[in-house]
């Protein structure tokens, strides 16, 4: 039967009729013209889909009944444990755990909770250089007095801070270790919380780096952290370490194979396992997040499912974010992206609690508001739960 | 994980036949594209494919979420529809819509919904936008809500979205725009009859909210045994201390018993309202209104993270806050990437615009993320020249010269290896500024005068205009 035999037919069939209901009803072919409305004139077209869509729909609705269900249960399918790891200065005079999940980042309905909240350490570095507007505003006077950067940090609420021996590099400033050990010294003077020990990232320079600032530490009786080790120095830094008696972080570049195997040479080494924290490397939002987002998060399921060989703290440098142009392009040049002061921050911020919800011990941060923006976050996931619904269903009806 | 279809299980219900109807060379390429979902079911026709078997292949591909859509033309949008739990167990499919909230007795309404409808931030090769309106209702009353829905209606293309508890007011706008589709908020305890009435004769798709987990599994029972057909789940969105955590264990509750389990009591997509903090927080000063515009941020970003449907925010209605949804729908672009694509691009010499033999030589990496932004700034600065990307093993600049992926030596083995000096009269080569340490080495090991350009690609125009003389520079190199 043509189309326009079927139209015809039903036009038939419909004159007189203001509702149609068809049984056991098939449709087949691609498109169906209805000219329901012959004195109108106007026609519809549809797909076939669309066509059964609406019939089934005008078909009646059933009576309006309450069915009262409960909320499915879920199984919790974690049975392995994150390691513990602790930094301390003069034996306990401040003290600072990570890790010990047991869940997935703040999920409480599994009946477990995770011991700690992720922590912050705010960065110093052992020069001033260009950085961005919001970072400068806060920091500019102090580029050259680290000792009052890392007392202005501190006050910031950082739960630790990095200091950062850039200029020990010699393609940098090629300064002599000597002269960051005693800075390093003296920040410890100045302030009560630990201060982790960060290298250049000259292979031979590091290792140098944390023998001698290794020492002031463990002569002070602190647990601190080199950052970091690599597949090229590792050998060096964890004798170190156990020299020392300090944690390491482990890192390696988006590569899932190359952290499980590092992690493996460092415990082979010798690195206790609650001295571990790995660093599988934070790239920026809008530059790789992704990477980082979906390896920090295999990285904590395998080790929540038991793997014994990713079950580690993880650190992440969200200072990194500030490379990227949304956060550090001035107001003049980038109008179109709104105001730095508040791009800027909220493009470190975003990055860190992106990572946290998959899996993050540690951030390394630069800006002291997003630091205390994510700290505030997390302490916000670990308060007890109230028992107080707010009314937020007024907001449909709020009038701003 | 709920499992998935195989590929064999659904062309043994096809007929085999690669008639190719449905644009793909064979059947089995149709199976493909189906899992992947750059086909649609329908595309295979009746006459190859029957009723029964049709269905049996529905069955089979519907992912453990269902998916929703609502909007008309172009700019439809379809939220849930997810099957893989973690983003790295497979990809996650439709992006989490982005819908900002007005109201109908807002003085500037018309002009800031046209902004909304237009909003679009360019990145690395995508155009961003924004999904849906919210249109609240708060002058509560009927007509006058129905009058201003017809108009935003009638000037926008985005999908909208109904906001209110009333039914007579909900109604009353679905008489005027019920075929652009709107989504209806919401159906609680309440007013679930009426309001599932009134979806399921017009046949809306409709979010049921109650910050009960049981209540609101229970509303969508009702709803779905009354035969409304598009349902989303909204448990609440409460921010602050003792209750960020309470919101994050119910949205991923729904997503465990959904995706993780296939639970048909949860499939539903979700809806998160950062928005909703503006209901709560009234803030006094300017210091103030900022840090509830943060909460409101991170509360969104947190349900980017775990895939909530779709978020409705608040702030982003104006040029002055587009900061807030350029960081949302930046982050969103990051995460709904398909993980199983590498992010490196093929290595190679390339030409941007139309450089000739004098056209300066810039290189970078082949991490994607450096390389298309670079060759966009080139473009964009209407600069004519030749780009040399090194394998990187697909890292950036800053971490490949950390790590090692980027070295003098593998810069000289890409020079040689692209023949890049046969292509001009100079032996210039421009490096990212982040690479500068390796400048000395890269001129001994490729035999070249090495410049080092910006920091930044950004900052190309600006050293074409006040820097770059090649005559200097190769006076410098024949004097070596
Ligand atoms: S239209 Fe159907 S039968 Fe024809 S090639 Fe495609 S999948 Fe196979």
């Amino acid at each position: 039967m043509s189309f326009e035999k079927i139209t015809e037919k039903l036009l038939k069939m419909l004159e007189g009729s203001e509702e149609i209901t068809m049984k056991d009803f098939e449709l087949i072919g691609e498109h169906l013209e209805f000219s329901v409305l012959p004195g109108i004139g106007k026609s519809v077209t549809m797909g076939t889909q669309q066509a059964i869509q609406q019939i089934a729909t005008q078909q009646k609705l059933k009576p309006a009944e309450w069915i009262e269900t409960k909320f499915p249960e879920i199984k919790n399918e974690y049975k392995g444990k994150i390691e513990e790891v602790t930094f301390y200065r003069k034996k306990n005079q401040s003290k600072v755990i990570i890790g010990g999940e047991t869940v997935p980042p703040y999920l409480t309905f599994f009946g477990q909770k995770n011991p700690h909240r992720p922590v912050v350490s705010l960065d110093v570095f052992d020069y001033g250089r260009s950085f961005p507007k919001p970072i400068k505003a806060i920091y500019k006077d102090v580029y050259d007095d680290q000792v009052a950067w890392a007392k202005r940090a501190e006050k910031f609420g950082a739960d630790m801070l990095t200091f950062h021996c850039l200029a020990t590099d010699p393609l940098l400033l090629n300064r002599p270790i000597k002269e960051d050990a005693k800075i390093y010294e003296k920040i410890l003077d100045a302030v009560k919380i630990p201060v982790i020990i960060g290298g250049s990232g000259n292979k031979t320079m590091d290792p140098q780096l944390y023998d001698q600032l290794g020492a002031i530490a463990a002569n002070e009786n602190s647990r601190t952290m080199f950052s970091s080790a690599d597949k090229e120095t590792w050998e060096k830094v964890i004798p170190l370490s156990l020299k020392y008696n300090q944690n390491v972080l482990l890192w390696t570049q988006l590569d899932i194979n190359d952290q499980i195997k590092l992690n493996k040479d460092a415990l082979g080494a010798g690195l206790p396992r609650d001295h571990t924290v790995i660093d599988p490397t934070c790239a920026t939002l809008g530059y790789g997040l992704e990477y980082s987002y979906s390896i920090y998060q295999r990285y904590r399921i395998s080790g929540l499912l038991g793997d014994q060989t990713l079950n580690f703290p993880t650190s992440a440098g969200t200072t990194n974010a500030w490379g990227a142009r949304e956060a550090w392009m001035s107001n003049d040049k980038a109008p179109q992206w709104g105001d730095i002061f508040k791009r800027g921050p909220l493009w470190e911020v975003t990055t860190a609690l992106a990572m946290s919800l998959c899996g993050l011990d540690l951030a390394m941060m630069f800006h002291p508001l997003a630091a205390q923006t994510f700290k505030g976050i997390c302490m916000d996931f670990f308060a007890e739960t109230k028992k107080i619904i707010l009314p937020i269903e007024e907001w449909v009806t709020m009038k701003i | 994980m709920v499992k998935r279809a195989s590929p064999l299980q659904i062309y043994k219900l096809l007929d085999r036949s690669n008639c190719q109807s449905c644009g793909r060379k064979t059947c089995m390429e149709f199976v493909t594209d189906l899992l992947e979902r750059r086909v649609k079911l329908e595309d295979c026709p009746e006459n190859h494919l029957p009723a029964k078997k049709r269905q049996q292949i529905q069955d089979l591909i519907a992912p453990p979420q269902s998916p929703l859509e609502f909007g008309k033309g172009d700019r439809m949008v379809t939220i849930g529809g997810e099957e893989a739990f973690h983003r790295h167990d497979l990809t996650f499919f439709n992006q989490t819509a982005i819908a900002v909230e007005v109201y109908d007795e807002m003085p500037d309404l018309m002009d800031v919904v046209k902004y909304l409808d237009g909003f679009a931030v360019f990145r690395i090769g995508e155009n961003l936008t924004l999904d849906a309106i919210a249109i609240r209702c708060t002058s509560n009353n009927p007509e006058m809500y129905a009058k201003t829905v017809k108009l935003v209606a009638d000037a926008v293309k985005i999908p909208l979205i109904l906001c209110s508890f009333n039914i007579e007011i909900l109604s009353a706008a679905v008489a005027q725009i019920k075929d652009k589709k709107p989504l209806l908020y919401a159906a609680t305890k309440e007013n679930w009859k009426e309001i599932g009435k009134l979806a399921g004769e017009n046949n809306l798709p409709v979010v049921c909210f109650s910050t009960n987990t049981d209540e609101l599994v229970s509303i969508a029972q009702s709803l779905e045994t009354m035969g409304v057909k598009n349902i989303a789940l909204d448990p609440g969105t409460m921010i602050g201390p003792g209750y960020s955590s309470a919101t994050l264990n119910k949205l991923m509750q729904i997503r465990y018993s959904a995706i993780r389990d296939g639970s048909a009591l949860t499939k539903y997509p979700t809806i998160g309202v950062p928005a909703s903090i503006w209901a709560i927080e009234k803030p006094k000063s300017d210091d103030d209104f900022f840090a509830v515009q943060y909460k409101e941020a991170l509360a969104a970003v947190m349900m980017l993270s775990v895939d909530v449907s779709m978020v409705i925010i608040h702030s982003g209605r104006t040029k002055e806050d587009v900061w807030m949804p350029l960081a949302l729908m930046t982050y969103r672009q990051n995460i709904f990437t398909d993980p199983r694509i590498y992010p490196r691009v093929d290595a190679g010499f390339f030409k941007v615009g139309n450089p000739n033999r004098k056209s300066p030589i810039f290189m970078t990496s082949n991490y994607r993320m450096t390389k298309i932004p670079v060759e966009q700034d080139i473009k964009d600065s209407h600069i004519d020249a030749w780009l040399l990307v090194v394998d990187t093993e697909g890292l950036g600049i800053e971490a490949g010269v950390a790590g090692g992926q980027l070295s003098s030596d593998k810069i000289a083995e890409a020079v040689k290896e692209f023949k890049v000096f046969d292509a001009v009269d100079h032996r210039v080569l421009v490096i990212p500024g982040m690479a500068a340490r390796l400048s000395g080495a890269i001129e001994d090991d490729a035999n070249c005068y090495v410049v080092v350009g910006p920091g930044d690609s950004s900052g190309l125009q600006k050293y074409m205009e006040k820097e770059w003389d090649l005559d200097k520079y190769m006076k410098e190199y024949n004097e070596r």
